[in-house]
């Protein structure tokens, strides 16, 4: 089933994400996307500076998987993991990291801790989301 | 060999107390990685990082297989934490024997520590449609740092210890 984000989840993820990619042997780096270029359907591109991206890059040349959470507050606001494969491309001073996801799961401690929220359809995943939580980021 | 800073051991404490939200971030043995946040975290010794096994699913069998792990500090963020902390890590169970070791910390020191963290540090600051219904811990990951690298703007891949 395809991935669909909510304005909520999208309101979030635009405040900047924590991504954390491997090796093919499993070593994990992490760098932060301060920049979010576009969100549409399941895609999200994060525009990265490129020291940004170098922490990651030696990693997501032999291994496109790419997990990310939102960061800072919406660390505990936006309880959510975002998971697929990524491709960059440079763009003058900045890395276009494209995300085509294809996992989406919920990280809020307790009950839900792991459960996977792509096998929801869209309107359950509102509906699930909308009982629990719907702050916005403040601008 | 790492030594963290006063800085960051005071940064590495529950939130509650002034110290951060983390990241604790993971992989499969094939690359496959994971993230999520979490609230209790502490240090011990000056190389390692302890987080609460609490809920915790593909964090686990990941470290089962692969003890790579990185934790990143997620919130605050922005008055210099800029940190990533990257070492190995285990999942020191209840039922390990006491004097298991890890990088020179007993199994024994550990759980008697933090064990029943939700009792030793309340989460009181959770907000309410957060917090768990009820605390089940089954362990505490010990992470051994080895590398500590920046995500400060502009200094992101800088190493720092």
């Amino acid at each position: 089933m395809g991935i669909k984000l909510t304005d909520r989840m999208k309101a979030w993820i635009e405040t900047g994400c924590h991504l954390c990619v491997a090796d093919k042997n499993g070593s994990p780096f992490v760098t932060l996307a301060r920049n979010i270029k576009s969100i549409s359907g399941d895609e999200v591109v994060f525009a990265l500076t490129k020291d940004e991206y170098s922490v990651i890059k030696s990693a997501l040349e032999t291994n496109p998987w790419v997990a990310f959470g939102v960061s800072r507050i919406g660390g505990i606001r936006a309880c959510y993991q975002f998971k697929g494969k990524g491709s960059a491309t440079t763009e003058g001073d900045t890395v276009a990291l494209k995300v085509k996801l294809s996992e989406l799961y919920c990280t809020k401690p307790g009950c839900y801790a792991g459960l996977r929220l792509d096998t929801k359809s869209f309107k359950e995943l509102e509906k699930w989301e909308s009982d629990l939580w719907k702050d916005l980021p403040k601008k | 060999m790492v030594k963290l800073t006063p800085e960051m051991k005071e940064g590495l404490i529950v939130p509650g107390k002034g110290g951060s939200l983390v990241y604790l971030c993971t992989s499969s043995l094939d690359g496959k990685p994971n993230i999520a946040g979490m609230r209790y975290v502490d240090t011990i010794k000056d190389d390692k990082i302890l987080i609460a096994d609490m809920f915790l699913l593909k964090t686990k069998a990941n470290i089962k297989e692969n003890p790579e792990c990185i934790i990143a500090i997620c919130h605050p963020l922005d008055s210099g934490r800029d940190w990533v902390f990257k070492g190995k890590a285990i999942d020191i169970e209840y039922g390990f024997p006491p004097d298991f070791d890890w990088y020179g910390v007993k199994a024994k020191e550990i759980l008697d520590g933090w064990g029943d963290w939700h009792n030793k540090e309340p989460p009181e600051e959770v907000p309410p449609d957060v917090i768990y219904a009820k605390a089940v811990q089954r362990g505490v990951v010990v992470l051994h740092v080895e590398e500590v690298y920046s995500i400060e703007k502009g200094k992101t891949g800088d190493k720092i210890l």
